[in-house]
């Protein structure tokens, strides 16, 4: 493969010849592909420190000399024939997508493990590149590689990298352009042996398939035989042959393999894959050594207390709280500031335009509506910063390691732990991360119960309600919150588990990478992603939304009676009467009407029409649920005074605030989850479980707390 | 590099052979075979679980499980019941480390 292709270079301009060439980064998970991608292509491709970040392939392009190479990163793969979901992404692209070289990312200080895929791409015969990645950590280490050697031993360009510091990516685009450069020219093929036995079968194999009366193989016949004796299924979809004759060598091969198995009593699989391992450690008895550190290495003396067998939990547990304590305790004073600014900017608005429909839709429609949402920012910052450092220094991989075992018990998965902390940020991506659980039900079932984490996008309905009713004790009622989403995670999912789904077989192997120091960079990158996408979203559908909204609520007018529709608005104290009179026209508007209509259903939970106005409209986004009551109360109120002067006007109580919260917890995800959820589950039926139930579970948790409230004299 | 199926048996019936998942803290293992029951065995191959290979038990989780291990240089976490059917001889000399502890130590068997 990869050779048929050499030709596709294209003219380009008439006189430039331009070569064209696809270059994929392969490697084992967690070994820096991506860092070395953002680094070859100046793009912001997520990056974290734990096995499976990456799980769609993800494609930039780079002019070097006068190529032009498509780089494609890959999500991690340990082997080309073992298969989780991203392993399987990362196998097809090499195998159907034939690209021209291959840059094998080696996690420098774990070689002897990264090699052992090598050794399946030298098979493959593709042209390789091997960037041997985290130098930096080798030598500090004091291993000494003997690169020289080893690119001779391995028949590839060898190339010390530092991806972190974009070290060495110079010498990796020379080396792409010269290995393209030589894309004809016959090298000696390195050769794994599999000793006589093996090696005598192998041929007996390839001589059938290359029977000059077949087609051309599109792959080597040495890679097809392997994996014939292996005996993985996706290569027989892979022999160009007619079905009769495949099914002639599949037959020799399994012939073949019983023979095998019974001769040296171990699965030819296991014995290739030893041999496999007897090549790497051949090659490295010379390239590699490695001087026994003296007392115990850094990452080990950070686990001994992160995973420790009495503080691991509550270690776990405390980072959380001091993550959600965080977002709320700091977030608060670059908040009023925000308020203070959004304050003047109303009271400039309405100082400069004169009173009018065009006023209040500034006032009341953008500045109340996307004005009440984007004083959040700084503790979504806060949160995603949080989030980012756990990711980033390796901590999320003991985090699935200390709470596997109750996770299994619940019927989860350790793993599952990982994507649920990314639903803190946000559950789109958290779904996405599902495709690290190789088995289908743990996904299913992780991607039933991520909406359940607070997502931050619900996080202005928290800081809202629990700063309001609750000044004093607002962090910990957050954090309160959260723990509350995750134990009906965890109830549910349990629940779910034995409801749905047989208890499969789904081991727990997951690697536990070095601890390492998260860089300014790459942090700020993810703090200036995370503030882009809000921007984008209070530029687009909030205020979208805020402005249908207010035009619901501004429309149709109520028949005059006073003779002008118009209220002083000087910002003194509306008097009651003036309220009633603006509430009534409220009332009167579209969006009055619709309130009527959905009255019923929320009226049981204590919530006024409003609130089940702005619940409705949080299906959209979350965050609109605050944007939507900025627009509602501020337009009852027709004042510029904050939103919350305005809840508590309105004779929303601390139980009814309770009751909100948790509704905004729990129910329906938002569309674009939902999106997400169709997506990643390919099922209808699924997609509509997860509205359905949650939506109940949501009034159900309200009804309670409400109704409970007020039996024990509370409300 | 491969065992036979016999020197398997006679290491076994030696008292050699534990399932990995005996070793306590800090003892290490060399791998010999793994045992037919092995959902894993050939992922766990490919990883570098192959015969010879030396295992050292990192330690195990605050719920006693999974059990980190350490192996060409790298760590990874099983369960136990997936460290069970990993046939390992346990090396004598157990390695003697001061460790910062907090906890008991291991009490596996
Ligand atoms: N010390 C050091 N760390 C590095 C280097 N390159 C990458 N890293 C870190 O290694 C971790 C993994 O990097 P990624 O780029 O996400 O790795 P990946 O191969 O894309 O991982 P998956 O997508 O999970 O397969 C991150 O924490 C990086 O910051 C390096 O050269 N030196
Ligand atoms: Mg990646």
């Amino acid at each position: 493969m990869g050779k048929e292709k050499g030709e596709d270079f294209a003219l380009v301009g008439g006189a430039v010849i331009n070569k064209r060439i696809r270059v994929g980064l392969a490697g084992n998970p967690n070994s820096g592909k991506t860092t070395l991608f953002n680094e070859l292509t100046g793009s912001h491709q997520k990056v974290g420190n734990w096995p499976g970040v990456t799980v769609e392939v993800k494609t930039g392009t780079i002019y070097y000399e006068d190529y032009e190479i498509e780089l494609t990163d890959l999500p991690g793969t340990y082997s080309i024939s073992t298969i989780s979901n991203e392993e399987r992404i990362a196998r097809d692209y090499i195998l159907d997508y034939c690209p021209d070289i291959i840059i094998q990312v080696v996690e420098g200080p774990n070689i002897e493990r990264n090699l052992y895929l090598t050794t399946q791409l030298i098979e493959l015969e593709v042209p390789l590149i091997l960037a041997l990645n985290m130098y930096d950590e080798v030598k500090e280490k004091g291993i000494k590689i003997r690169t020289k050697k080893l690119s001779a031993l391995l028949g590839m360009p060898v190339i010390p990298t530092v991806g972190k510091r974009g070290k060495g990516v110079k010498r990796l685009l020379e080396a792409v352009a010269k290995l393209a450069g030589h894309s004809h020219k016959p090298k000696k093929p390195v050769k794994i042996n599999y000793g006589h036995e093996y090696e005598g079968h192998i041929d007996e194999l390839i001589r059938m398939m290359n029977h000059p009366e077949y087609r051309e193989p599109a792959y080597p016949s040495r890679w097809l035989a392997l994996g014939l004796i292996e005996g993985d299924d996706y290569i027989s979809a892979r022999m160009h042959l007619s079905d009769e004759d495949r099914k002639r060598v599949m037959d020799k091969a399994t012939g073949i393999r019983n023979h095998l198995t019974n001769l040296y009593h171990i699965d030819p699989k296991e014995y290739i894959a030893d041999q496999r391992y007897g090549f790497v450690s051949g090659a490295l008895k010379e390239t590699f050594k490695h001087r026994p550190q003296e007392g115990l290495s850094v990452t080990h003396r950070i686990d001994d207390i992160l995973t420790n067998r009495i503080l691991g939990l509550p270690i776990l547990f405390f980072l959380m709280w001091l993550l959600f304590q965080a977002t709320f305790g700091l977030g608060q004073y670059p908040v009023g500031w925000i308020e203070a600014g959004i304050g003047f900017l109303s009271g400039l608005v309405s100082s400069i335009f004169p009173t009018g429909p065009v006023k209040d839709l500034l006032v009341d429609g953008l500045i109340g509506g996307v004005g009440s949402v984007i004083v959040f920012l700084p503790n979504i910052l806060i949160l995603f910063l949080g989030i980012s450092i756990l990711e980033d220094s390796g901590y999320m991989a003991r985090a699935a390691f200390v709470t596997d075992r109750v996770m299994h018990a619940l019927g989860l998965h350790g793993k599952s732990f990982v994507p649920m902390v990314m639903g803190f940020g946000c559950s789109v991506p958290a779904i996405m991360a599902t495709r690290m659980l190789e088995s289908r039900r743990d996904r299913l079932l992780t991607m039933l119960i991520i909406p359940l984490m607070s997502c931050s996008a619900r996080l202005p309905i928290y800081i809202l309600f629990a700063g309001t009713f609750f000044p004093n004790h607002a962090g910990n009622i957050i954090f309160g919150l959260y723990l509350f989403g995750i134990f009906c995670a965890l109830v549910i999912g349990r629940l779910f588990s034995s409801l749905f789904f047989h208890r499969g077989y789904s081991p727990f192997v997951m690697e536990l990478p070095s601890y390492r120091m998260p860089t300014a960079r790459s942090i700020v990158f993810h703090m200036w992603h995370r503030v882009r996408i809000y921007l984008k979203k209070m530029g687009g559908i909030i205020l979208v939304g805020s402005l249908l909204l207010w035009f619901l609520g501004a429309y149709p007018k109520p028949p005059d009676k006073s003779g002008s529709p118009m209220i002083s608005d000087n910002g003194t104290v509306v008097e009651s009467g003036e309220g009633l009179q603006k509430s009534s026209k409220l009332e009167f508007a579209f969006i009055g009407q619709l309130g009527r209509l959905i009255e019923p259903t929320v009226q049981p939970l204590g919530f006024d029409w409003k609130m089940g106005v702005s619940l409705l409209s949080g299906f959209v986004a979350k965050e609109v649920v605050v944007s939507s009551m900025g627009v509602l109360y501020s337009a009852e109120n027709h004042q510029s005074s904050l939103l919350q002067n305005a809840l508590v006007k309105s004779g929303i109580t601390p139980l009814v605030a309770v009751a909100f919260m948790v509704f905004s917890l729990l129910y329906t995800p938002c569309l674009a989850t939902v999106g997400a959820i169709f997506r990643e589950s390919g099922s209808k039926k699924w997609t509509a479980l997860s509205i359905i139930y949650q939506s109940s579970l949501a009034w159900l948790a309200a009804f309670v707390i409400y109704q409970g409230g007020k039996v024990l004299g509370l409300g | 590099m491969n065992l036979s199926s016999n020197e398997v048996g006679d290491a076994l019936s030696k008292g050699q052979g534990v399932p990995l998942s005996d070793l306590d803290e800090g003892e290490c293992g060399v791998v010999i075979r793994f045992s037919t029951a092995s959902k894993l065995r050939i992922r766990l191959r490919e990883m570098g679980f192959t015969p010879e290979t030396m295992i050292e038990v990192i330690r195990s989780a605050p719920l006693a499980d999974p059990i980190e291990y350490s192996l060409k240089g790298y760590f990874i976490s099983l369960r136990r019941e997936e460290a069970k059917e990993i046939i390992v001889r346990r090396i004598d000399g157990k390695r003697k480390r001061r460790r910062f502890r907090f906890g008991w130590r291991g009490r596996n068997k």
